[in-house]
């Protein structure tokens, strides 16, 4: 008795094949971004599986946001990383 | 029932058991009377009797009619007369086969150590086991082996290349030769002679047997290969079958009686677990050894649960009719569910550990009752402690399952086998066990399966949901665990996780491992520790995730490899050793720094192999590709390479079917006149040549699916390697 | 020559003043209501056959009762079900998925002689329980096809079924079969969908058209045809 409903990267698949006209119509750059957020939905599948929601598209985007999300991090500490780096350069400028 | 002893002087008797199967019908007073009408004109000796029974899971005992047979040879035929003469009564006991009802009935099974009181002509007064099968401590039996074998160097002789015969026994080797009767005569002069009690061949089924017999046939010679001379040799066809979502094809069989016939290449059970686990699971399941070998390890779970409910007197039904209890949508949605599977992160990781839930499935169905009957019990409806997490089942709390009793021994066997194995000094002696608890792990593995298969006897979808749903929350909970203490989970798949906590050492993984345990009271341990573990990318999709792909270096030195060219037998063997190679440069790093630093000397090894193919050098075995056909021949659309070989292979006049394996090598990928493209290895003559661009291409692919996630892209491995 | 009477089901996609855009999924659900599911005529078995997109047709059906509050009975013999079509659905029409998810209960056959135990043993309680009087049986022959069940015991099975359909049309359960064509390798098997047709009080052919999905139903006074606009099958 196999499965009888589509697991969730079969639904991010089917998902992808409905925007497929929107991406091709897309310019290069902008396909690469789109492909990205599909990724994203299909690294979270687990736990769109587990929720196990009859409209799982709204499942792929909040998934695609926290990949976002953590990139905003990622740079947010990069930034600051640098503005650290940077105030460091120029109080020890000062200094000397 | 004949049954085969060795006596301790080393005599080989033909015993006669006289055993009376039954089987049980339930029916009105009308059906019943044209039972009795049918059962009178039986030919054996019959005899009825109205007994109560349970079906299992039933609250009270159902009234059936207990029909004996007193000719055992006769069961079969009978009970299918009276199966399609009365479609409306309820059969039981019908179709369990008697060589097992046999061993339920006496308490007995194959190979077993028994005490047995026979008369002069050789039946059997009574008979008794002498050990138990759940011993763990039993020797290997005083067998008598002989080995047959086609001297051809193809790789299935089916396919051509016709030789002679090998045979093998205590260390001797003899070449039969000659014309055919020269064969047949040699052959029956060694059978009659070695009177060996297992013929251990390769391709006995499909080839070497058939071809033997109809060689004596049209000699009108007889031959020897039955030990029995009252039977014939038992066949039966090839078939082709779906096993988890794969076509598989079985190559028939030929059966002998009073001497084991076994196919190595017709046993899933001999190539996963060897003659020492063949034996472990004939003796547990109480399947006949020559069956064992050549069914599926199915059958022998399923033999297992049958001889529970035999022995606690439960009607087993001819065919399983309950259907899934109706169900929301919304239900459905929440159980049609499988274990998860978290897309690991992608590249290499150090200082990572795997923990694994011991036999994940088997144990949940036994820690928290999980069988057809105690799902969504009448008595346990408002237990809390009786919800299956997530979903809306409950199990009991009050009666132990069909399904635990059969498993709970099981698992508890396999553990006492690991227990021993790691005590063991002898590397035989550690290998048998091995090969044991291996054979018991399949038995486990495909108990779930057989909870959702659709003609399991005992199988139920809901307890299939249930069993997934505890292991979705157990992971999760192994998973909140280790988050707490600070560990990343890097991947997981159903009962697998890997983790990493910077500075986390052995015993750090072996004290999650422990709470892990105590939080879920399910056996949860440490598989090893990874210096480094890099989980690779997909090759469609460099973006995609991919489970269950990875390679890792273990703390004590082996490396764990999974889902690449090297593990696949569809690679061929130049790329497999090729990807080793690199594998074996990369292991000489300990840490992730040390891993990069390896990369000039993994792409010098690619370099060497790339010229190696340029330069011509390849041989046959090197660029075989085995593929197993997945359709009938006939029934391809596309012109794929190993379809191409399966009808240069079709027009050789072999007979192929859907499941079998093909072996072909790569001869000019893009020609026009499609028979160019590939050729069958089989039967290949000298006037060959290999497509050099297409192996190369499978070389760099096997390179860069390791290299990827340490900087290497495709243009810079194939730059770096070309110099040829 | 019959006269066929062709029309294709009306899709407004705008008000009659020219408003906001309606949606179309609802319109295709009050069609199929009026054509092939219709609740005002006499009850009896009402055959769905064609390609696979039949089963997407049927549940479109189940799930038009369902938004109206109505219980429906789904029973898979072909292991097909698709809960997300029902939450797309729903989403058109503005009420909550859950809601109209829990309006359908879904009980699957995965062998003949579950599927005829299930109609002929569980099928009127179940009525009963869930206060139902409409089913779908989604593949009812599927499970008839396996080659390991003898053709003799199959066709014992086939009978025992419809007979116990017909016995609940006539007791005023509707049930919408929907099935696939025979697949080519059901050899002998495939005159079950014949037999089958012949005991529908209507048979509805459905197939697939660079435009769209095309119903066509003979019998009655005269034959009728409908048609389902491709782009908005698609976004089903």
């Amino acid at each position: 008795m196999g499965r009888t409903l589509a697991t969730f990267t079969q639904l991010v698949q089917q998902e992808i094949d409905s925007w497929s006209r929107y991406r091709r119509a897309l310019r290069r750059e902008d396909q690469q971004a789109l492909d990205v957020l599909f990724a994203a939905a299909r690294h979270h599948a687990s736990a769109g599986a587990y929720l196990a929601r009859e409209t799982p598209f709204e499942v792929m985007l909040l998934s695609m946001l926290i990949e976002q999300q953590k990139h905003v991090v990622t740079l947010q500490q990069k930034v600051m990383t640098l503005e650290t780096r940077m105030h460091h350069d120029s109080t020890q400028g000062m200094a000397s | 029932m004949v049954v085969w002893l060795v006596g301790e002087d080393g005599r080989r008797i033909r015993a006669i058991d006289p055993f009376v199967p039954t089987c049980y019908l339930a029916a009105p007073p009308s059906i019943r009377e044209h039972v009795f009408r049918l059962l009178r004109r039986a030919s054996c000796r019959i005899s009825t009797r109205e007994v109560e029974r349970y079906e299992l899971g039933a609250p009270c005992p159902i009234s059936v009619l207990e029909v004996s047979v007193h000719a055992p040879a006769q069961f079969s035929s009978l009970t299918q007369h009276l199966i399609r003469a009365c479609p409306d009564a309820q059969f039981f006991h019908v179709d369990v086969s008697l060589p097992q009802r046999y061993f339920y009935d006496r308490e007995l099974f194959p190979l077993v150590h028994c005490e047995a009181d026979l008369t002069a002509e050789g039946r059997i007064q009574s008979i008794q086991a002498l050990e138990s099968p759940w011993d763990t401590d039993y020797g290997f039996p005083p067998l008598t082996i002989m080995e047959l074998s086609p001297d051809s160097p193809s790789p299935n002789p089916n396919h051509g290349g016709h030789g002679s015969f090998v045979v093998r026994m205590d260390g001797e080797e003899r070449l039969l030769e000659g014309d055919d009767a020269d064969v047949i005569q040699r052959l029956n002069q060694l059978l009659v002679r070695q009177d060996p009690d297992i013929l251990l061949t390769d391709w006995g089924d499909s080839y070497l047997l058939p071809r033997l017999m109809i060689m004596a046939d049209q000699l009108r010679m007889p031959l020897e290969l039955n030990r029995d001379p009252h039977r014939s040799i038992g066949t039966r066809k090839p078939r082709s079958y779906f096993s988890y979502g794969r076509i598989l094809s079985h190559a028939g069989a030929r059966i002998l009686s009073g001497r084991l016939h076994l196919d190595r290449h017709n046993s899933f059970a001999l190539a996963e677990t060897g003659l020492a686990g063949l034996i472990e699971q004939a003796r547990i399941a109480k399947v006949d050894l020559q069956q064992m070998a050549r069914t599926t390890t199915g059958t022998g779970i399923t033999s297992m649960q049958l001889e529970t409910a035999c022995r606690d007197g439960l009607l087993i039904p001819y065919r399983k009719q309950e259907p899934e209890a109706f169900k929301s949508a919304r239900e459905l949605l929440q159980t049609d569910q499988g274990g998860l599977v978290f897309a690991p992160i992608v590249g290499y990781h150090e200082q990572v550990g795997e923990l694994d839930f011991s036999s994940m499935y088997p144990s949940i169905m036994v820690r928290f009752n999980i069988s057809p009957e105690t799902i969504n019990c009448p008595c346990c409806r408002d237990e809390p402690a009786a919800r299956v997490p997530e979903i809306g089942h409950h199990t009991c709390r009050h009666r132990q399952g069909l399904v635990p009793r059969t498993l709970a021994p099981l698992l508890d066997k396999r553990v006492r086998y690991k227990r021993l194995m790691a005590a063991a000094t002898q590397p035989a002696a550690r290998a048998v066990l091995d090969q044991r608890q291996t054979a018991l792990k399949w038995l486990l593995v495909v108990s779930f399966g057989y909870l959702g298969y659709k003609n399991a006897r005992f199988g139920r979808i809901e307890a299939h949901e249930s069993v997934t749903a505890y292991s979705r929350d157990l992971l999760l909970q192994a998973k909140e665990v280790a988050e707490r203490q600070g560990y990343r989970m890097l991947h997981a798949i159903v009962d697998s996780l890997w983790f990493v906590k910077p500075g986390a050492v052995r015993a750090d993984y072996n004290r999650l491992a422990q709470e892990i345990t105590e939080r879920t009271g399910l056996s949860i341990g440490l598989e090893g520790l990874y210096h480094w573990i890099g989980f690779l990318p997909s090759r469609v999709n460099p973006l995609m995730p991919v489970p269950n792909q990875f390679v890792g270096l273990f703390d004590h030195g082996a490396m764990k490899i999974r889902g690449i060219e090297i593990r696949r037998s569809d690679a061929p063997f130049l790329v497999k050793r090729a990807q080793a190679e690199v594998l074996r440069c990369l292991s000489q790093a300990r840490m992730l720094a040390e891993l990069r630093e390896q990369i000039p000397q993994a792409l010098e090894i690619v370099r060497i192999y790339r010229r190696y193919l340029h330069d011509g050098h390849a041989t046959v075995e090197e660029l075989a590709i085995t593929k197993s056909l997945s359709k009938e021949p006939q029934a391809y659309r596309h012109q794929t390479l190993s379809m191409i070989a399966a009808q240069e292979l079709l027009a050789r006049g072999v007979s192929l079917q859907a499941g079998d394996t093909i072996h072909y090598i790569i001869t000019d990928a893009d020609a026009a006149y499609l028979p160019d493209r590939a050729r069958a290895v089989a039967g290949l003559d000298g006037t060959w040549s290999y497509d050099v661009s297409a192996y190369d291409s499978l070389l760099l692919k096997a390179a860069l699916v390791l290299l990827t996630p340490l900087g290497v892209t495709a243009t810079s491995l194939n730059e770096s390697t070309a110099g040829c | 020559m019959a006269l066929v009477q062709q029309q294709a089901i009306e899709f407004l996609f705008r008000t009659e003043d020219g408003g906001a855009v309606i949606d179309a999924p609802r319109h295709l659900l009050a069609a199929l209501r009026q054509s092939a599911v219709s609740t005002d005529q006499p009850k009896g078995l009402v055959l769905l056959s064609g390609p696979p997109s039949v089963y997407r047709l049927g549940l479109c059906a189940a799930v038009d009762r369902a938004l109206a509050g109505e219980p429906v009975l789904y029973l898979a013999g072909a292991n097909v079900f698709d809960p997300f079509l029902v939450g797309r659905l729903a989403r058109a029409s503005r009420v909550a998925s859950a809601q109209v998810l829990q309006q359908i209960h879904v009980s699957r056959a995965f062998t003949c002689h579950q599927m005829v135990r299930l109609v002929t043993d569980c099928l009127l309680s179940a009525l009963r329980t869930y206060d139902a009087r409409f089913v779908i049986l989604a593949g009812p022959l599927d499970t008839l096809y396996d080659q390991s069940v003898p053709e003799p015991e199959a066709m014992r099975l086939f009978r025992t079924m419809t007979e116990a359909l017909q016995d609940m049309a006539y007791q005023g359960v509707q049930v919408l079969c929907v099935s696939p064509l025979a697949p080519p390798e059901s050899g002998g098997r495939s005159r079950f969908m014949a037999a089958l047709r012949a005991q529908a009080r209507r048979a509805i052919d459905v197939c697939e058209a660079e435009d769209g999905l095309w119903l066509h139903e003979e019998g009655g006074p005269e034959p009728k045809r409908w048609m389902i606009p491709r782009p908005l099958w698609n976004r089903l």
